[in-house]
């Protein structure tokens, strides 16, 4: 280096130690050094930094300088490389645009190979790239720069951007991971409220049919065997058909029958450590309300919507439904109303249903997951395919070690599982 | 006057002077301090207490109490009509736990004066207290019992929940642990299921509506945690400004403001069985929103 290279790019590896940053900077300091940029790194045991110092203060002649970090190299066992570092020869982006892309799934050799690949394609820049959880179970967060994105021929940048995250989900869905894109900009900001869409999320839509099945086989007699109508398409005459059929039950069987309905494996730890985490949690159905009561006494959430059967002084169900009923239109209006009440804009908002029109009620959500979609799926953020819906959690940035450490503290399994 | 109706259910807010109203149970210190702090510090009264046609308080007996303490002289509330088929009155039932045996408030009621007599089972007990409203039940696993004290003792509602105090105060000195729990509770299969060995539930009297009214227009209050009642409707998120209350205006004054107060706002309609802010509502809820501003039109922002 020359005496005018007065500001160079140091970096250094090798086995992490304490005081390896000590060493280095006070080195630094010594040597009349203004440290400019620095990322530092530890992995599995190993150690690396990277910085840019200017020396442009200092007394020191360049050549002692060099000299003074070999020999630090030597003191500290760590390899190290430095060179001038020129900013005008830098060539900046002319625009950033970060986005954090989330893949995660059970692990197998060349994902970040295909990803890898597929992003540079694009000629998207991967400036980050970190694992989250390793092991059987694989999650990583890659931090993305689409600033020099290229231009797909006949479509505009957004429109290049929206057909890239499209073929990234196809790509991960070939890989058999699941994966969420959100903006950066939008990933920092804090979210505050976590939105289930209940039947396609927390537990199974088909289960409720079967529920209601069961539970009237065991109140009215085997001739008048019920048949539930498939609340699959959310609408009012479902639901109206349904309460009817429940028509001079006891409501109490059914609140009693409820703990039987099964959650979808991790729902309630999942709920439990988003709480714990600050999030507001807020259930939307179009089911009826015992079955959201139980997960609201089991789990505890903040808002929780559900359509309640009218009973008589009896308690026998009398066939209606109390107004307002909620469906999918409903559904918005009752998000936008919870939204209000807790005083939040839509990009503070996680929205986590099946990746239908209808259980993604709202547009231009902070993140919007779509848990086991169908291919007929709209475009969310981000899309889990495995069963376990508690891997959202690695999409919020939460590393595995933090996941385990949670869920041992509720007594669960490891939701690793995939 | 600020009414909301549908169908049959009319909700009637305004504001009253805090001193017409009537508290009809007792007050409890930690709930006190709680809300002394809020109100001192001028956080706003979330909604209004709820109140029946004579002025005693159905819901928001602290909030009322507090009121007072701090000398506001008026306070919003919600007039219902409490002999609507669905405003019930319901009650708090006792959870004791580390009561070792039945037999310990045996010898508690006994020593005290009380008859106390085991019956079969739940439905027995349900019957003798819907018979005899002064008498009170205990419960441990699937023993049930009957407690009964004379009329030198017993002699109306306040009377008889006065005893339970009493009784429950002398298992509280022998180291049991109280929590209070909504009466259906002892129906619920998997709640009785979960009870442990040690777990006591304490059955209150029965008392009724016109017990209620009478206890309150005699200006006798129940013990805490005595009544729980289930209303029709309720309003929600009112969110009224504290510090008004600290003005000197006259009572008319305060009620146009509140009515315009109010009428500035959106109200969503719910229906009942619905979570709001981590609480479950039985009953159907109109809640309070400011209203959506409109975006300002390029033409306008230039007025001025």
């Amino acid at each position: 280096m020359s005496e005018k290279d007065k500001i160079i790019s140091l970096s250094a590896t090798g086995i992490d130690t304490p005081g390896l940053v000590s060493k280095i900077t006070n080195r630094i300091y010594e040597l009349g050094g203004n440290i400019i940029d620095v990322e530092e790194n530890c992995r599995r045991g190993l150690f690396s930094i990277f910085l840019i110092i200017d020396f442009s203060g200092s007394e020191h002649h360049m050549e002692q300088v060099e000299k003074a970090l070999t020999v630090l190299g030597d003191e500290t066992g760590l390899k190290t490389i430095f060179g001038a570092y020129e900013e005008a020869e830098i060539r900046y982006p002319a625009r950033k645009e970060r986005h954090i892309a989330t893949i995660l799934g059970e692990d197998k050799p060349g994902i970040i190979a295909k990803v890898s690949a597929f992003f540079h394609a694009y000629n998207i820049n991967i400036e980050t790239c970190k694992m989250i959880a390793r092991g059987k179970f694989f999650s990583m967060e890659m931090g993305i720069d689409t600033g020099r994105i290229l231009i797909q021929p006949g479509l505009s940048r957004d429109k290049t951007i929206e057909k890239m995250k499209s073929e990234l989900k196809e790509l991960c869905r070939d890989l058999n991971q699941s994966v969420v894109i959100q903006s950066e900009d939008v990933y920092r900001k804090g979210k505050k409220l976590v939105v289930f869409d209940v039947e396609s999320t927390l537990i199974q839509e088909s289960s409720i049919k079967s529920f209601l099945e069961k539970v009237c086989d065991q109140i009215r007699p085997a001739d008048t065997k019920l048949s539930a109508v498939d609340n699959a398409g959310d609408s009012v005459h479902a639901l109206i058909e349904n309460a009817r059929l429940l028509k001079g039950m006891p409501i109490a069987d059914f609140e009693k029958f409820s703990s039987a309905l099964e959650l979808n494996p991790g729902a309630l730890e999942l709920i439990g450590i988003l709480k714990s985490m600050g999030f507001k949690i807020a259930l939307l159905s179009s089911g009826f309300n015992f079955f959201i009561r139980k997960i609201f006494e089991e789990a505890g959430v903040d808002y929780a919507f559900s359509n309640t059967l009218k009973t008589d002084d009896k308690g026998l169900i009398t066939g209606e439904l109390e107004e307002p009923v909620i469906t999918s239109d409903k559904k918005q209006e009752i998000l936008e109303f919870i939204m209000r009440v807790e005083n939040l804009q839509p990009d503070q908002v996680i929205a986590v249903g099946d990746g239908s029109i209808r259980s993604h009620f709202i547009k231009n959500v902070g993140l919007s997951i779509a848990f086991k979609p169908d291919e007929k799926s709209i475009e969310t953020d981000g899309v889990l395919s495995s069963d376990q819906i508690i891997n959202m959690l690695y999409c919020l940035g939460m590393p595995k070690a933090e996941l385990d450490k949670y869920l041992k503290t509720t007594h669960s399994q490891s939701p690793t599982q995939v | 006057m600020f009414c909301i109706q549908k169908e049959d259910v009319k909700l009637e807010l305004e504001v009253v002077e805090v001193n017409s109203l009537f508290i009809h149970e007792k007050i409890l210190p930690h709930m006190v301090e709680k809300l002394t702090w809020e109100f001192s510090n001028l956080a706003d009264l979330e909604n209004p207490i709820i109140i029946e046609q004579n002025g005693i308080i159905l819901d928001g007996n602290h909030r009322a109490y507090v009121f007072r303490e701090l000398k506001f002289k008026y306070i919003p509330v919600c007039r219902i009509d409490y002999f609507h088929k669905n405003t019930k009155l319901r009650y708090w039932f006792r959870l004791l736990s580390n009561v070792k045996e039945m037999k310990l408030i045996e010898d508690i009621a006994r020593g005290m004066g009380a008859v106390f007599k085991e019956v079969r089972d739940r439905e027995s007990l349900k019957r003798n207290l819907d018979h005899d409203r002064y008498s009170f039940g205990v419960q441990q696993g699937q023993t049930f019992a009957l407690i009964r004290f004379g009329g030198n003792k017993v002699h109306d509602a306040v009377s008889a929940y006065e005893m339970v105090e009493r009784v429950q105060e002398k298992l509280v000195q022998k180291g049991a642990k109280i929590d209070y729990i909504p009466c259906q509770h002892v129906y619920d299969e998997a709640f009785c299921k979960a009870l442990k060995e040690k777990e006591v539930i304490i059955w209150t009297p029965q008392i009724t509506k016109e017990m209620v009214i009478w206890a309150a227009r005699e200006q006798k209050v129940f013990a805490p945690k005595t009544t729980r009642h289930l209303i029709p409707a309720r309003p929600l998120n009112v969110n009224i400004p504290t510090q008004w209350f600290k003005e000197n205006v006259s009572l008319e004054e305060i009620n146009k403001r509140f009515s315009s107060f109010l009428k500035q706002k959106e109200i969503k309609q719910l229906a009942p069985g619905q979570v709001i802010d981590g609480r479950y509502y039985q009953e159907e809820l109109f809640v309070f929103l400011d209203k959506k501003k409109e975006p300002v039109s390029g033409t306008q922002r230039g007025k001025k």
